[in-house]
């Protein structure tokens, strides 16, 4: 007589070779959108928006260097670049320290300027319908922020240290002569 | 640029497109916070560090007050186009990157008035310079 047994059969079978996921071997595909005439509008008033912005920081830079490169650099007199006699007499420190800032932060302005002009140029030749400016224009507005985003970061260490060294040398003042 | 019909087009972002809007997303908002920062110390430094007198301190005062109004929208601006460039990317949908296209417009049109509010403060000062003297009480 034969014992009943509980043992389930369990037939083993080789497993089949792993092959390689098509996913890995296909390059990744560009993502496609849909889009409207209305991006194509936004992108022209961003470039636009941008060309505008790019000339105000140009004219930004030459002020914060005219008045950096006069208070920065003690060689040269304020004086030397009016014609009226001026006599300052402010706190060396903070005047010395306004000009380092403006001149550091008016040479790091440039090349975010740059970018800025490169943003604009390769935002209308989108707006034109060129496919590859758009993906340049993508790499721009990226390096824009990247370098803005730096030197703005290294105007506020700067910035701090001006209100820091500033505040007790609040003690001058300014007269007009009218 | 592909045109499907009159007014539809289809593009093409690759990879490194994707990451490049990405990336600009994520630092458009470290730099709209900085703005924010920088017109905070601007608001100091016109009120503690810069000598007194009353027309050219409040001057001061109103631009780094403007500068503070500009980078707080800009910010506000920066986290919409940030968040907008993250769903267009993963849903594949064009009216999230057109609006998010539109935020970014809006973002640059708010960093030329906060610039111009600089040139017009740091202008006032230079010309400032030529009309008054200084000394230290």
């Amino acid at each position: 007589m034969e014992e009943e047994t509980n043992f389930e059969v369990t037939t083993i079978t080789e497993m089949p070779p792993q092959q390689p996921s098509e996913q890995f071997c296909q390059p990744p595909q560009p993502q496609k959108f849909t889009i409207g005439q209305a991006f194509v509008n936004n992108y022209a008033k961003a470039g636009k928006a941008m060309l505008r912005a790019a000339i105000a920081q140009c004219v930004l830079i030459a002020l914060m260097y005219l008045i950096g490169y006069a208070f920065g650099n003690s060689s040269v007199p304020l004086s030397s670049l009016m014609d009226n006699e001026l006599d300052i007499e402010m706190e060396p420190l903070t005047l010395a320290l306004t000009g380092i800032i403006m001149l550091w932060t008016s040479i790091l302005l440039v090349p975010s300027a740059v970018f800025m002009f490169c943003f604009a140029v390769a935002a209308k030749k989108t707006s034109k319908g060129n496919s590859k400016a758009l993906l340049r224009s993508a790499r721009h507005i990226k390096t824009f922020f990247l370098v803005s985003g730096i030197v703005i970061m290294v105007a506020v260490f700067l910035a701090m240290i001006l209100v820091v060294t500033g505040i007790n040398s609040a003690d001058t003042t300014i007269v007009f002569n009218y | 640029m592909e045109e499907i019909t009159n007014q539809k087009y289809t593009i093409e972002l690759d990879d490194k497109a994707t990451n490049n809007l990405k990336k600009a997303g994520r630092w458009a908002l470290i730099f709209s916070v900085m703005m924010c920062v920088l017109s905070v110390f601007a608001i100091v430094i016109s009120l503690f560090t810069i000598p007194h007198t009353v027309g050219f301190r409040t001057s001061l005062f109103v631009a780094a007050l403007l500068m503070c109004a500009f980078s707080i929208a800009a910010l506000v601006l920066s986290v919409r186009f940030k968040r907008l460039v993250n769903n267009a990317i993963r849903t594949g949908d064009g009216e999230t990157l057109t609006n998010a296209i539109d935020k970014l417009h809006r973002f640059i049109v708010f960093y030329f008035l906060y610039t111009l509010c600089n040139i017009i403060c740091l202008a006032w000062y230079m010309g400032s310079l030529f009309t008054m003297e200084f000394y230290v009480e």
